[in-house]
């Protein structure tokens, strides 16, 4: 389609395969809308492995 | 008469091409501006700070067109509902003085953000990184989230 063919191919020579995000804020209803907003874009495994990851990562900083 | 691209007009490209790609893109043209970084007249951001925030003017030029982006930062907004970070920006043809474009700079700016953590990270993250830490879970951190995503770009 026309519009996409407007960005030019890519030039990295590897991409990052991020595949588990770690979420903190001061204030948790921020992260709880984060994740709530990352679940309503449907990114798969990604929003739910941050789910997943979250209350490791509160106890890892807060400790 | 200048052109105006205004917030809808934003919202509405992004959503048609969609909005990890939109950020690959904005990253590829980061990119290239980057490769001819000397083409480029550089000068310290112009900044006005108060007692609850900064607004700042942030000029540049390739000889060609010439540019500048106005924005605030006010951590106190978010408390009364409002954007912590709006702006708008300038394009002008240098040739002739002319400005050409009028933008919202808002929305763009989160995009850009996203996009310029993503090349750096390509650039510098080991490539057998996995795992990406947010720090701050604000209205940017979506961006950088889908700026990530293994899919950004190809959906």
């Amino acid at each position: 389609m026309a519009h996409r063919a407007n960005f030019r191919r890519l030039p990295f020579t590897h991409m990052l395969g991020i595949r588990e995000l770690r979420l903190h804020d001061t204030d948790p209803r921020a992260t709880a809308k984060l994740e709530r907003n990352l679940a309503a874009l449907q990114l798969g495994d990604f929003a739910s492995c941050a789910a997943r990851v979250l209350p490791r990562l509160r106890v890892a900083l807060t400790s | 008469m200048v052109d105006y691209i205004g917030i809808e007009r934003v919202r509405e490209l992004v959503a048609r091409v969609g909005t990890g790609r939109f950020i690959e893109g904005l990253a590829t043209e980061i990119e290239s501006d980057y490769r001819r970084w000397r083409e480029f007249e550089k000068s310290p951001r112009h900044a006005s700070h108060s007692s609850v925030g900064v607004i700042e003017l942030m000029p540049t030029s390739d000889g060609r067109q010439y540019s500048f982006k106005y924005v605030n930062g006010h951590p106190k907004n978010t408390a009364a509902g409002l954007l912590t970070v709006t702006a708008f920006g300038v394009l002008a043809d240098v040739d002739t003085g002319y400005p050409l474009l009028l933008s919202e700079l808002t929305f763009s700016t989160a995009l850009r953000t996203a996009a310029t953590s993503a090349l750096a990270a390509r650039w510098m993250a080991r490539p057998s990184s996995r795992v990406m830490a947010l720090i701050g879970n604000g209205a940017q951190s979506e961006f950088q989230a889908i700026a990530f995503h293994p899919h950004a770009g190809h959906s």
